[in-house]
């Protein structure tokens, strides 16, 4: 009897490691604060699909913000723009950068002030469930958010992504 | 009188080969002489001068391109900024003579860009603390609203100070906006966006670098990271200043 309490407990453990691990690991969020009368501004984060399923994000809210898309911002024949995505794909095992001059997340008609210093719950609604995530605001210059988000569903972060990498803007040095 | 005709002994021919060969020679050094004259400095045209400075030109540009990270270096008679009447973020009316006497890196952007131009203006920022801890010549950073529908003067100040108090914005009349950009070769071109009334603006990616005599020395490339541009700048008014 202790035998099989003992192995449900352990079948129990491991189901609930396996049902955490398998959520996407998320990290180096940010929400850029707008410069003043600005009505959009950009929000980026590092998605790390460590199950065996595609992962696909179809869409991003918040409560405090009327209108989240996907974009990525595209330099061809040195012109910018930005494209619109219906929805993000991440392959197993693999890892999307939602990172300035690529993907991101666009914040449109903002009416509330987004203070630096401040966090902005948002959610990506995934084929594998909502992911709540309490991003950071930021000031340009400021290093990307590495705090992760209090929601159950998160994994503590694991990655490291410098901003060296992603060829965002260095923290200003004190000087 | 009845003369024959002298005919020549081998002597005198010998004579009148010497006296040939004289004045050839001499004719050819008269020849160096008067070309060595046409070549004095005071005689040469100007279109010589031109081309000759150009091909030295030419020469430099090459080697200080070899050293550049990001940026292509343009001739000096590539171009210039154009004469234009547009306003600054104070309102005040601006021409050319605006970039007369200082460097100046230029970029043409719209305020209500969430990623490239916040990014281009922090890293801009980045720049100009760099160089002044270099002791580089200062470079004024100058950000041309192609959206001037939006950016008010006033919304350009707020913007340009959100970044640096010391960068400059640049606004006008569309017309007069689109009129400099093209004479540039700048692109600005306007997209709504689905579902609303708001638009996106596609913008050239790439910042002009102003030399202090208002001509075109440089396009820096995107993507834009500061340590290339501190370099690249450096560089170039280190070798044109």
């Amino acid at each position: 009897m202790k035998l099989i309490q003992s192995t449900i407990a352990a079948v129990a453990i491991t189901l609930t490691t396996l049902a955490i691990a398998d959520m996407p690991m998320i990290s180096d969020m940010k929400v850029m604060a707008p410069p003043p009368g600005s009505k959009v501004t950009a929000g980026f984060l590092t998605i790390n699909n460590i199950s065996s399923d595609t992962l696909v994000v179809s869409a991003v809210s918040s409560a405090a913000i009327p209108r989240i898309e996907m974009h990525e911002s595209v330099v061809k024949n040195d012109i910018a723009s930005m494209v619109k995505q219906e929805q993000l794909s991440i392959p197993a095992g693999e890892t999307l950068e939602l990172k300035h001059g690529s993907y991101h997340l666009m914040l449109m008609d903002l009416d509330t002030t987004l203070t630096p210093g401040t966090t902005l719950s948002i959610t990506l609604h995934t084929n594998q469930g909502d992911i709540e995530l309490d991003m950071p605001v930021m000031k340009p210059g400021m290093s990307g958010g590495h705090k992760m988000g209090h929601d159950k569903h998160q994994k503590p972060k694991m990655m490291n992504h410098g901003e060296e990498d992603v060829g965002a803007p260095k923290p200003k040095m004190n000087h | 009188m009845n003369t024959t005709p002298n005919k020549p002994t081998s002597r005198k021919r010998y004579a009148i080969w010497l006296l040939a060969a004289v004045a050839v020679i001499a004719g050819v050094l008269a020849n160096q002489v008067v070309y060595r004259k046409n070549a004095a400095p005071s005689d040469v045209t100007s279109t010589d001068l031109d081309s000759k400075a150009l091909a030295a030109e030419k020469k430099q540009i090459k080697s200080v391109q070899e050293n550049l990270l990001s940026t292509a270096l343009f001739p000096s008679d590539f171009r210039s900024i154009p004469a234009f009447s547009l306003t600054d973020q104070q309102g005040q009316a601006v021409t050319e003579s605006f970039f007369d006497g200082q460097w100046s890196m230029v970029f043409f952007g719209y305020t209500h860009c969430p990623d490239i131009c916040p990014m281009t203006m922090s890293i801009m920022d980045n720049v100009v603390d760099e160089l002044a801890k270099n002791n580089t010549q200062p470079l004024q950073v100058v950000f041309v609203s192609v959206d001037p529908k939006r950016d008010t003067s006033e919304k350009l100040g707020q913007y340009m100070a959100y970044f640096n108090e010391d960068f400059k914005g640049i606004t006008g009349e569309l017309a007069d906006v689109l009129a400099m950009t093209s004479d540039l070769g700048i692109v600005a071109s306007y997209t709504t966006i689905e579902g609303t009334s708001d638009y996106l603006v596609d913008h050239t990616a790439s910042m002009l670098l102003v030399d202090p005599q208002g001509r075109i020395r440089a396009k820096f490339n995107a993507p834009h990271k500061a340590e290339n541009i501190v370099n690249d700048f450096q560089k170039i008014v280190n070798e044109f200043s």
